[in-house]
């Protein structure tokens, strides 16, 4: 079970979503990724109306996140475009995965780990990162983390999605602290 | 000096197959000159049939693979699964037999396996099961390819060396290897713990899965046009004369159709060919040529003709030998090299029984061809594949799959397929 493997392809909503259905119970998981929440089909509904009503127009998702882009799909979102990060450091069938795996309708685009979209400029674009709250403290993934490099300078709007919130501190191996300063904002659904 | 050394020894075995096409080609006419054999007169039997055959069948699947049923289906079978290991198996073999009747099996496996890896990442699988699971995945292509005329390099060079037709092969062949296929899957099968109930752990990786493709789209709309255009090109094979309109030219005619098609739709038309494994069996082709203008062979079916009075004697012990060849050097050169031999069989005694033999001798090719990880066509590219998959243990342990933990899985293959072989030939003959 390589469940860091999935997190690449699908997303940290997605594997929290079929962890959920699944019922997976939490022994296996602690080691890749905290449990989410029983159901988090109400959070993604939440993080997709919250980019809708931002008044963005361009998004730039930090990991391929497969279930908000299939609630996305049944909104109307002419106008608007989602970027879609790849770390450079990931093989290229899984590359090649995430980027056939995108569904019809939507204006998306795939950028290279650190490059930054033509036109993605403060006024109508939105960098979101996605990971989970643990006591307060933000955690991302590796590949996150080292985006957030970059992408952390961007002088617009920054939002950080956790997909559960955690009352304890828990660091699963692979996944790490990042500091709250270089978000405008921690999305709370 | 020792990286230079080892360097040096890395890029012969890249090129193992290239130097293994330059040296048949070389033998090759030095034994042709050497028996006074004008070249030119082996290039005039040269089967360039067998060749085209095999390139238009190949981009022929090119374009069925474009439209994404492969995937499609692959991942239907999982989630009918459910995520069980022994269903698995049985849906997994079941389909490669399918398509490599129809299909080139290489691509088939390539088109497959990504469906594949991601599902045994999310199981909790073992050494044992990968061992099992790929030894299934390659023996049934190899039976798969056998059962049609069009689905393997062998199949191509029976149907097209005149000893039987399409459909005489079809009819014969086809229920033989379907049989070897459900005996392989239930002796692999019950290898295989059962799982009953629901599994949480199961019911992830199906979901995983099914999320890794959510949105992957299968091409309906062009799809119907190439199943009705290989359905024509069948049927042609099966009920036009060879003689009339050759199978190659059907197969040219058929791809020919379905590209026009595909341009129209506007789906990709990838005309690649792996060249390498082109070259290969026309190196195979072009030795097995010459060693037949020696008349070795025709000496050879002599020989066992008068030291066996039973055909049907005659005919098995042929069957070991080229399952043998065919264990020990691959399906391609015991397919060339074998085939003078069956048709010196075929137009003596054994000449009304003809379509039986021309299935025979598939049946041993098609053992042969499972014995050995470097017999089968598929064999060292699934295993780079299962290799470069990483697959691992629950403890995190790496799970190898190559010719050592291959080779008493083979062995079984080889003796399971060529002993039901033995045995319906002994019956029918």
């Amino acid at each position: 079970m390589n469940i860091s493997d999935d997190i690449l392809r699908v997303g940290l909503f997605q594997v929290a979503e079929n962890l959920s259905k699944a019922a997976v119970g939490s022994n296996p998981m602690d080691v890749a990724m905290p449990m989410p929440g029983e159901d988090i089909s109400p959070r993604i509904e939440a993080v997709v109306d919250y980019m809708l009503q931002s008044g963005k127009k361009k998004f730039l998702l930090l990991s391929p996140e497969v279930a908000l882009l299939d609630v996305l799909k049944d909104h109307e979102t002419s106008g608007l475009r989602f970027f879609i990060a790849i770390p450079a450091d990931i093989s290229e069938s899984i590359s090649d995965q995430i980027r056939s795996n995108v569904p019809d309708g939507l204006d998306i685009q795939f950028v290279e780990n650190l490059y930054i979209p033509g036109g993605f400029l403060p006024e109508n674009g939105m960098v979101l990162t996605f990971g989970y709250l643990a006591k307060g403290y933000l955690m991302v993934r590796p590949e996150v983390y080292h985006m957030n490099k970059i992408h952390g300078s961007f002088p617009g709007q920054k939002v950080f999605v956790p997909y559960t919130e955690l009352d304890n501190f828990v660091q699963p191996e692979n996944w790490m602290r990042i500091r709250s300063d270089i978000f405008n904002e921690i999305l709370e659904v | 000096m020792k990286p230079k050394k080892s360097s040096f020894v890395d890029s012969l075995r890249q090129s193992g197959s290239l130097i293994l096409i330059a040296v048949l080609f070389a033998i090759g006419v030095a034994i042709a000159l050497a028996a006074g054999i004008p070249v030119a007169s082996v290039m005039e039997n040269y089967s360039y049939d067998v060749l085209v055959i095999l390139i238009v069948m190949e981009l022929f699947t090119n374009l069925i693979v474009e439209t994404g049923i492969m995937q499609f289906i692959a991942i239907k079978i999982a989630a009918f699964s459910q995520g069980k290991k022994r269903l698995c198996l049985m849906l997994f073999g079941g389909m490669m037999f399918l398509i490599s009747a129809c299909l080139n099996n290489i691509t088939a496996v390539m088109m497959i396996l990504p469906v594949v890896f991601v599902l045994l990442k999310t199981l909790e699988i073992d050494n044992r099961y990968v061992s099992v699971f790929f030894a299934v995945i390659l023996a049934l292509s190899n039976t798969g390819g056998a059962a049609s005329p069009i689905g393997d390099f062998p199949a191509i060079v029976i149907m097209t060396s005149g000893i039987t037709n399409f459909l005489a092969y079809l009819t014969h062949a086809f229920p033989l290897f379907a049989v070897t296929s459900v005996a392989l899957l239930a002796v692999w099968g019950m290898t295989v713990k059962r799982e009953a109930g629901h599994d949480a752990m199961r019911a992830y990786a199906v979901l995983n899965l099914k999320s890794q493709y959510k949105f992957a789209k299968v091409r309906f709309d062009v799809l119907k046009w190439l199943g009705g255009i290989f359905a024509g090109m069948f049927l042609a094979w099966s009920f036009v004369p060879q003689n009339i309109i050759p199978p190659e030219i059907i197969a040219i005619l058929g791809y020919v159709a379905a590209m026009v098609v595909c341009g129209v739709k506007g789906v990709k038309v990838k005309q690649t060919v792996d060249m390498k494994s082109v070259l290969t069996i026309g190196s195979f082709l072009f030795f097995a040529e010459v060693v037949s203008q020696t008349g070795i062979l025709v000496s050879l079916a002599n020989f066992l003709q008068t030291n066996i009075d039973n055909p049907k004697i005659l005919v098995m012990v042929i069957m070991v030998i080229t399952s043998l060849v065919a264990g020990l050097f691959s399906a391609g050169p015991a397919a060339a090299a074998m085939m003078p031999v069956i048709v010196q069989l075929c137009n003596g005694p054994l000449s009304s029984q003809a379509d039986w033999i021309a299935v025979a001798y598939a049946a041993a090719i098609c053992a042969g061809s499972s014995l050995f990880m470097w017999s089968a066509t598929a064999g060292f590219i699934l295993s780079g594949k299962v290799t470069d998959a990483e697959l691992e243990e629950t403890s995190g342990a790496r799970i190898p799959w190559g010719i050592p933990q291959y080779m008493k899985y083979g062995f079984v293959n080889y003796t399971i397929q060529l002993g039901i072989a033995l045995i319906v030939i002994a019956c029918v003959l």
